[in-house]
This record gives C-alpha cells, sequence and structure tokens, in this order.
C-alpha cells in the first residue's frame, strides 16, 4: 500500500513533470529528472562491462523486461544473463520499492532453484557492478535538499547542475552518499553526470551518461544507451550499454513473477 | 713505481691552489647530490629477485595488487568494546579514502571483499560483518564472533580468539617512499581514533620494514658519533690534532664522494646501504692513518740529516717521499677492497649490489682524497711537532708481544693460528642461515610484540602465496581444479604451523552451503561446474564488483591461496613448501594448472638460497684478486701467498663465531665477508710491504721489530679506529642488525689485526726469511 508520503512524493512529480521547463527550482528539475527514463514498460539487451583497476574486463550479456508499478514510481525487472556460458541462464527479479527495501530473487539454473536475497539499501551494488540500485532506479527525490542550480554545457547541450545533500544520515546511508552533484541535460531531463561524494566531502563515485534516445515521444521519456560507472577510489567502473530498448510493447505483469523467473529456464 | 708516485705528488703539490679548488667544487657538487638520499626499503631490493619465489611474488603483485600487508589490530580494553568497534569501523573507514592505499588488497570486516553469505527463512543474505550490530558492546563482540563462525574463511583473520581485538590489512601504492611512508600514514589515521578504552597495535611484514628504515634513520646520530669516536682514538693514538683531522677529513669527504656517485646513479640507501658510511669512513680514517705514519717518520729522518733548505721543501719532500713509498701497498690494498666490495655486484640481491657499489665508490674516493686533497692541505700545515706516544703504549705492548711472539715462538703462533683455524671451521658448520625479517628486531620492539600477539590470538603475523596459472582451456570455475585446490589446502593446513589459508575455494563453498541453507563450516565444494558457475555468480552479483577480486583474476584463469602462518623461520619455511609440493602432487593440480609457491615468510627464504653460493663465490673472487693484485705488487709468489693466508684465517673465523653465537647469517651478515677480507688484505698488505722493505736493511728479526713498531702499530690504531667506529651502532637498542654489525665488525677486525701483527710475521720468519 502506498503510504501518504510516497503519494505527496508522487502527485507532486507528476505536476511538476507536467510544469513548463522555464523558471525551474531545483526540486522541479529533480522531479523531471526522476521521471525522465521511467517508462510504462520496457524489453532490452545491454552488454555489461566490467573493468578492474588492473585494466581486467568482465563482459556480461542480458535481456532484461520491467514494468513500472501502479504508483508510477517503482518497477519490477526481471534480468536474465545470457552470456558468458557460466552466467548464462541465470536470472534475477526485482521488485522495487522506493520507499522501503527491494525483494530481489535469483534463479540458479544449475540447482534449479529460486533463492531471496535479502537487500538493505539502496547502495548496494546492482547486479554486481559499480551501479548501486539507487544508481538505477533514482533516490527518493524529498531525501534531498538541493542547492546550487546553474547552468553548464554538457556533452547534448546545456545541462543544470544541482548539488543535492542527504537530509539524513539514514538517506546518505542507504544511498551511499552524503552529497550528489548532478548534470542534468535541460532538454531530456536525464542525468548526464553524477558525481557522488562520501560524508567527508571526497568523491567517491561518477557515473555518466551518454547517447540519449528519446524512447517514448508521447510521455517524453527517454534512455541513455550508454553509462558508466566508476568506483573513483578502487578505479573500478561498469560500462551498461544497451543494444536494444523497446519501450510500451506491453510487458505482461505475469511474465514478470518468481514463478515466471523459473518457468522460463 | 715509487718514483712515478712521487712525481704525481710533487705534480699537484705545485698546482696545489687548483687541486685544491677542485676538490673543494667536487665536494659540493657530490654534497649536493647526496643530500636528497635517504632511507627507503623497497621489498624488490631486498630480496633475490631471479629466485622462483620472488618471481611468484612479483606476479602475486602484479596480477593481485598485494604483497605483504600492514595488519593493524585494535584490542577494546574492559568496557571499550563498543569504542573499539566504531574506532575500528572509522579507522576503515578513513583508510579507504587514503589516496595511496592499494583497495584491491584491502581487507577489513567492512570491505567489499570480505562478506558475510548466510541463509535464512527469508533467503540468502550477503553482507557486512559489521552491519547492524547490537548497540552493547560484548554483545557486539559476540555478535561478530558469530557472524564469523558461519564464514569460515575469516575465521581468525579478523579477529582474535578470545574476540575482543579486531584487524585489517592494509597496503600503500608509494613504495618508493619505503615502508615508513605507509607507517606513517597509519599512525596519522589512528591519531583521530585515540582512545582510552583500547589498544592499537601495527604489525606484519610491512611494519617489521617500516621499523627497518626508522632504525636506519639513527645513521644520521651513529655517523657522527662515529667521527667523533674514530677522532677520539686516533686523540689516543698520535696526540696531534693533526692526526685526528686528516683521517677524519678523508673519511668524511670519501664518504661525500662515494655517497654522491651513489645518488647521482639514482640509487637509494637502504638498512644495509646505510652501514657503508662508516665503513668508509673508517678505512679512509685507517689509511691516512699510515700515510701519517710514515709522512711523521720521514719528516723526522729529514730534519734529523737536515738536507732540505727550508721547512716547505723538507714537508713537500717528506709529503712526496711518504706517499711514494706507502702509495704501492696502498693502492695494492685499496685495489683489494674495491674488488672484494665490487664482486658483492655480482650478487642476486639488489641492496648487496649496492652495498658493493657504494663502498667500493668510498674507497676509490680514498685513494684519490690521499693523492690529492690529503698532501695539498699538509703542505699548508705546519709540520708535526715530534710527539710520539710513549713506549708504554697499549699498541707499543702489543706490538711488543707480538715482535717477541715472532722471533721466539713463531710456531707456537702458526699452530695457534691453525688451531683456531679448525675450529672457526667447526663453527661454520653450525652456521644459522636466517634472513626472517623478525630478526632484524629485538623480541620486545612493539613491532614483534604486535607481530607475537598476531602469531598468539589471530591466524598469524606472516603468510605465503600459491599463485595457480589455469593451463589453456582450464579456468578456476571448474569443479575438478577448486576440488584440487582444497587438497593442496587441506594438506598445507596440516601443518602445525600453517595457521589457515583461504582461497575461491572458500568463498564458493560458503555460497552453495548458504545456497543449501547448510553449515559453512567444512570446505564442502558443489560437484558440478554449473553448480560452481551458480555460487559465483549468486556471490558476484550479490557482493559487489570486486568482491572476488582478491581471490582470481576476471577470467578466473589465475588465482591465489593466501597461507597464514605462526612462524617466518627458514626451516617452518622449508617444511610448508614441502608439504604444499606434496599437496600440489596428491591433487594432481599441476596437471591442470601451473603453481608457483612463494611471497610472505618466503622472501626470507629466498635470500637465505641465494646467500651460501654467492657469499661463496665471493669469497673466491676476493682471495683470487688479493693473490693476483699481491703478486703484481710484491712480484714474489710466497710474499703474495702471505698477503692472502691470513684472510683465510680472519674470514673462517668470523664465520665461524657467527656460527658458535648462532647470529644468522642474513643480508647485513654476509657483507661482514667482504668487509673482513678486504680490511684484513689491507693491513696484510701494509705488514708484508713493510717487511719486505725493511728485510733489504737489516736482519729478518731486526726488519719484524721495526715493521711492527711502525706498520703493526699503525694496523692497531686503524683496527681500533673501525672497531671503535662500528662500535657506536652497539647503542642502536632494539635494532639487532646494528647490534650484530657493531660486534662482528670489531671481531673481524681484531681478528684480522691479530692475523696482521702476530701470524704474518711469525709466517714470514718461519716459511718464508728462510727460503729468502
Amino acid at each position: 500500500m502506498m503510504s501518504l508520503r510516497s503519494f505527496i512524493s508522487t502527485a507532486a512529480i507528476v505536476t511538476a513533470a507536467a510544469a513548463s521547463a522555464a523558471d525551474l527550482t531545483a526540486i522541479d528539475i529533480m522531479q523531471k529528472n526522476f521521471v525522465a527514463t521511467r517508462v510504462q514498460d520496457s524489453v532490452s539487451e545491454a552488454t555489461l562491462t566490467l573493468i578492474s583497476g588492473q585494466g581486467d574486463t568482465r563482459k556480461r550479456t542480458v535481456a532484461s523486461s520491467s514494468i513500472l508499478a501502479a504508483n508510477g514510481i517503482d518497477n519490477t525487472r526481471l534480468t536474465r544473463f545470457t552470456a558468458p556460458a557460466d552466467a548464462a541462464g541465470m536470472a534475477t527479479l526485482t521488485d522495487e520499492h522506493m520507499g522501503g527495501d527491494d525483494n530481489i530473487w535469483v534463479y540458479l539454473p544449475a540447482m534449479r532453484k529460486t533463492r531471496r536475497i535479502q537487500s538493505a539499501d539502496k547502495g548496494k551494488p546492482f547486479l554486481g557492478t559499480d551501479f548501486s540500485y539507487g544508481d538505477i532506479m533514482g533516490l527518493r527525490v524529498d531525501d534531498w535538499n538541493y542547492a546550487e542550480v546553474k547552468s553548464e554545457a554538457c556533452a547534448p547541450g546545456t545541462c543544470y547542475t544541482i548539488t543535492a545533500t542527504a537530509k539524513t544520515p539514514s538517506a546518505a546511508s542507504a544511498s551511499g552518499y552524503a552529497k550528489r552533484k548532478l548534470w542534468i541535460d535541460q532538454k531530456s531531463f536525464v542525468s548526464m553526470k553524477m558525481e557522488g561524494y562520501d560524508a567527508g566531502g571526497q568523491l567517491i563515485k561518477r557515473v555518466t551518461a551518454s547517447d540519449v534516445k528519446l524512447v517514448d515521444a508521447a510521455r517524453q521519456r527517454y534512455q541513455p544507451m550508454r553509462i558508466v560507472a566508476e568506483n573513483v577510489l578502487t578505479a573500478h567502473k561498469t560500462e551498461i550499454h544497451f543494444t536494444r530498448y523497446d519501450v510500451n510493447v506491453g510487458v505482461k505483469p505475469e511474465s514478470l513473477s518468481v514463478q515466471s523467473l523459473e518457468s522460463a529456464n | 713505481m715509487q718514483s712515478a708516485m712521487e712525481g704525481f705528488v710533487r705534480f699537484v703539490l705545485r698546482h696545489r691552489l687548483a687541486v685544491l679548488g677542485a676538490i673543494v667544487l667536487a665536494t659540493i657538487g657530490f654534497a649536493a647530490l647526496a643530500s636528497s638520499l635517504k632511507v627507503a626499503i623497497s621489498s624488490d631490493d631486498i630480496t633475490p629477485m631471479s629466485h622462483p619465489y620472488m618471481q611468484t611474488m612479483r606476479k602475486v603483485r602484479t596480477t593481485f595488487g598485494t604483497e605483504a600487508p600492514f595488519i593493524v589490530v585494535f584490542t577494546a580494553k574492559p568496557g571499550g568494546e563498543h569504542a573499539m568497534i566504531d574506532a575500528y569501523r572509522s579507522f576503515a573507514h578513513a583508510l579507504m579514502l587514503e589516496p595511496t592505499l592499494k583497495h584491491d588488497s584491502f581487507r577489513s570486516l567492512i570491505s567489499d571483499n570480505v562478506k558475510l553469505i548466510t541463509h535464512s527463512d527469508d533467503g540468502i543474505s550477503v553482507t557486512g560483518f559489521l552491519d547492524n550490530l547490537p548497540p552493547d558492546g560484548p554483545a557486539a563482540l559476540d555478535e561478530i564472533a558469530r557472524r564469523i563462525a558461519l564464514s569460515p574463511s575469516t575465521a581468525k583473520v579478523f579477529q582474535s580468539r578470545d574476540q575482543r581485538a579486531l584487524a585489517l590489512f592494509a597496503e600503500f601504492r608509494d613504495a618508493a617512499d619505503g615502508y615508513s611512508a605507509g607507517n606513517k600514514r597509519l599512525l596519522a589515521l589512528l591519531d583521530r581514533q585515540k582512545s582510552p578504552y583500547f589498544d592499537v597495535q601495527i604489525a606484519g611484514q610491512n611494519a617489521t620494514l617500516a621499523a627497518i628504515e626508522a632504525f636506519s634513520d639513527r645513521m644520521a646520530i651513529f655517523i657522527p658519533l662515529a667521527i667523533l669516536i674514530i677522532g677520539l682514538i686516533h686523540y689516543e693514538s698520535f696526540r696531534t690534532w693533526q692526526a685526528v683531522v686528516f683521517p677524519i677529513l678523508t673519511g668524511v669527504i670519501a664518504t661525500i664522494w662515494g655517497v654522491g656517485a651513489y645518488s647521482a646513479l639514482g640509487l637509494g640507501l637502504d638498512p644495509i646501504t646505510a652501514l657503508v658510511p662508516i665503513l668508509v669512513l673508517a678505512v679512509g680514517a685507517g689509511h691516512a692513518v699510515q700515510i701519517l705514519k710514515r709522512y711523521t717518520e720521514v719528516f723526522e729522518e729529514g730534519v734529523r740529516s737536515g738536507r732540505a733548505a727550508t721547512t716547505r721543501e723538507l714537508q713537500d719532500a717528506a709529503i712526496a717521499t711518504a706517499l711514494g713509498t706507502v702509495g704501492a701497498p696502498l693502492i695494492a690494498a685499496a685495489s683489494v677492497a674495491i674488488t672484494a666490495f665490487l664482486a658483492l655486484t655480482l650478487f642476486d640481491t639488489e641492496t648487496v649490489r649496492r652495498f658493493g657499489f657504494l663502498a667500493a665508490a668510498g674507497i676509490l674516493a680514498i685513494i684519490v682524497i690521499e693523492f690529492t686533497l690529503i698532501p695539498v692541505l699538509r703542505s699548508y700545515l705546519a709540520p708535526p711537532g715530534h710527539q710520539a706516544r710513549s713506549a708504554t703504549s697499549i699498541w707499543n705492548r702489543l706490538t711488543d708481544i707480538a715482535d717477541w711472539c715472532a722471533r721466539t715462538r713463531p710456531k707456537a703462533v702458526l699452530g695457534a693460528a691453525g688451531a683456531v683455524f679448525a675450529a672457526s671451521l667447526a663453527g661454520i658448520a653450525i652456521i644459522r642461515l636466517d634472513n626472517s625479517l623478525h630478526l632484524y628486531l629485538s623480541n620486545d620492539w612493539p613491532t614483534n610484540r604486535a607481530n607475537q600477539m598476531l602469531d598468539k590470538a589471530f591466524a598469524g603475523a606472516d603468510g605465503f602465496y600459491i599463485f595457480i596459472e589455469a593451463k589453456p582451456g582450464r579456468t578456476l570455475r571448474s569443479a575438478q581444479m577448486l576440488r584440487a585446490v582444497a587438497t593442496v589446502q587441506a594438506t598445507v593446513e596440516t601443518d602445525p604451523n600453517v595457521t589457515k589459508t583461504i582461497a575461491l575455494t572458500d568463498i564458493v563453498a560458503e555460497v552453495d552451503a548458504a545456497v543449501a541453507a547448510r553449515d559453512a563450516s567444512a570446505r564442502t565444494l558443489p560437484s558440478s561446474d554449473a553448480a560452481i558457475n551458480d555460487a559465483l555468480t549468486l556471490y558476484e552479483i550479490s557482493a559487489g564488483p570486486e568482491a572476488l577480486e582478491g581471490y582470481v583474476t576476471a577470467d578466473y584463469r589465475r588465482g591465489i591461496v593466501r597461507g597464514f602462518t605462526d612462524t617466518a623461520r627458514a626451516k617452518d619455511m622449508k617444511r610448508i613448501e614441502a608439504l604444499i609440493e606434496s599437496g600440489v602432487a596428491k591433487a594432481a593440480l599441476a596437471s591442470m594448472a601451473r603453481v608457483d609457491i612463494g611471497g610472505g615468510s618466503f622472501g626470507p627464504i629466498s635470500l637465505s638460497d641465494a646467500l651460501v653460493p654467492e657469499k661463496i663465490l665471493n669469497i673466491a673472487i676476493i682471495m683470487a684478486a688479493c693473490l693476483l693484485i699481491t703478486l703484481a705488487v710484491m712480484r714474489s709468489v710466497s710474499l703474495a701467498l702471505l698477503c692472502c693466508t691470513p684472510l683465510f684465517l680472519s674470514a673462517a673465523f668470523v664465520f665461524g663465531f657467527l656460527g658458535f653465537t648462532q647470529i644468522p647469517l642474513m643480508a647485513p651478515t654476509a657483507t661482514l665477508g667482504a668487509l673482513c677480507l678486504g680490511i684484513g688484505a689491507d693491513y696484510a698488505i701494509y705488514i708484508v710491504w713493510r717487511l719486505r722493505a725493511e728485510t733489504r736493511q737489516h736482519t729478518v728479526d731486526e726488519a719484524i721489530s721495526r715493521t711492527l713498531a711502525t706498520s703493526g702499530r699503525a694496523v692497531l690504531f686503524v683496527a681500533s679506529a673501525i672497531t671503535g667506529g662500528y662500535a657506536v651502532l652497539g647503542l642502536s637498542f632494539g635494532y639487532h642488525v646494528h647490534q650484530w654489525m657493531a660486534l662482528l665488525v670489531g671481531v673481524a677486525m681484531v681478528v684480522n689485526a691479530i692475523a696482521a701483527i702476530f701470524v704474518i710475521p711469525a709466517a714470514f720468519r718461519t716459511l718464508v726469511a728462510p727460503q729468502a
């Protein structure tokens, strides 16, 4: 059940999305950013490339389906590993809960078993990459204070630069960042770059996006086809490169369930 | 040769101002170069890098970014449990933000590569060990212990057996700054965590190396102190300030030149090369004493003869004649010493090579200075007054006894020398070859105490690596390969000094146990490749992108087994090596992968393996050089053999002494051979040269008496100066290497001096003179 807080947040997001881009406050921009990549449903294929600080690379290809929950915020996402051969067949089902813990199930093909993985917060790594769940899902707009809205040239044209500071230690702890600096494209409202800082002001992660595509013209939804997350401290990075990203294809909710996780294998 | 040298000295004296200017400029230049030197250890420099153990270490470092960590241990005092855990967490966080930290080798209870994998009714949980601990301190420590019990790979590594201490492992990238830079960084971060509620100790191999660097910095105090001692001994010997100033000036300038030239080659000082300045000082001072003694004799003869018109003429003539007469033995002796030290450059260990080069450069500088600066300065100063030491000095008594022995009991002297030689061989037979770094420091030094605590309360302060490289077509994701690795682990874990091993097998076993909802206490591996893939992929996607980086490469073709030991002793590590090899054979792992052993406590073994053959080669080269050089100078086989024979005695005695005292033969003490033989050759050549000269004008007995009264006493002055110079290292409390060098150099000088003033005259009288 949606909490009152979530309801207010969602209402604000929807209202803000409809507003004119002119004279936007930081909150307006962040709310537009929050919904900019949220599509009704999607079917995608992507390559995840993990590059260690020593330069070793590991590649995995995945096929995903997602569907947006009725609250317009949370996604349910099923991801299957298709390569390399030793990981192929493994699948995960993520049931996102913006206001709480996500539900994650993993299907283990050799054992033909599904196991739930307990997930404590959004700062945990997403599918074993340098992205956290928060980096992929987005973070609650209300949990942050925003400052310093400026315009700055960025790859697609002009970006808003916004500094976001966690309102509470728990918000910082859950996201893994005490402060974020964001570069948000003024046209698509997609975050083109994010720098995450810890409580001591040390830069710890950098996420950059490129090759932004308009994937749902009617709703003005976008998707960057290439996203890179870099752990600044360890120099480890992950690149997600979407080779396919189709939206509004009619993904059925029942196809994104624990049963479907097992049955498809 | 004598006239050529005299001619050269007269040329120098004619251009004294130009020579002085050039020397001053050169000294300023070398001093500028030397000023940037500091003591820093690189693990590549202190071990023979061509040794298989060290090649393995290099592979581990290149592939996994790890080598040997600092181990920081937080121990809670009663009531301080919670404060200790908070400080540990806070310190680990701060460390992770340290720009020079090697993240791939950083391991703590909050690290991404150390995760707790558990199962419950709700599913699998991959969490940090310190997540959501109870607020009560003792309960929190109990909870950590409970979690660690669920994760056998972390047992004894991060929490002590009594649960009250937590450890973390860290390495830093800036190896060029040495290990003390990392130690200082840790101390600066720990300073923020200071509390009366817990204790913090820094242990591990890197902490030991940092301590050794810090001890070597003491040379900044010991060198001036050595200069003072050498000066005092010279004053006691000659009772003139010139006898103090000249030898010390020679030593100091030669040291500046040698160290400056060394620095110009881009080489750095380390704990072994840091010992060279005192050596150069002492040898330079020794040479200067021989020249000064000869100069005084010649000058006094000149005064008595009344040949020269002016004091300046008399002085210049005395300078030229003195250097002309002692020049040949001086150059011969220096050539043997230079060869002795240059022979060390054949060693496989960089630091020993550097020691050899630096010492050789220093001695070469001594020769240059003795033939340029010293005659020039000598010519500017007033001639010495007649201030010979009284006949009752200890030096005179000793040379008188040696004289009496050589003339009346030469065979007894030779018999005694033979007995000492035989006894020394018995000592050599029981020599203790051990390069363990722990031996460098005294047992009660804080770093060693911390290491001992780790050995008792944790898995141990020392360890090793087994590097596994899959053959083409194989990977470490295969059940067969992992079972073989587990067999090797199980085999080596049967050794009483191997406290545990950790590898990818442990992660797979723990994940598999969590998936199957069973206890992970046994290293039970899934039976199929597919199940292993499941476990590994599950761990990768749950624990994070770097969770397996310390265990296996991204392509799963190279992996390591980390072994923990509570010993670093050579004999224990040799036994462990045999056990690893037997495990590899038992598991038939070699058919699937190349397996290399090395790193950690095997480093000192590699040094020990290299030392003995290198030492024998080194001694053989020195003997050959001594024989050839003395043969060229003396033009007599018997005199050349006379010069070299005492070297056998002194070398045997010093290494026999090592055996009887059980002072280990290790990289620093191994330099003693070159030092002992190089300087021993010095004494022998001076004595034999003088004997040869005196027998041309006097009877054998008179020649022996005159030789011992002049060159013999000079040998004693030099030996006492070198002994005194090195003796200051005895004050280096806590650092065994300095104290052993103080003792051993003293022993070497005493035996060299005895061989020179007792054995050579006795042998000359008994064996050489009758033939002549």
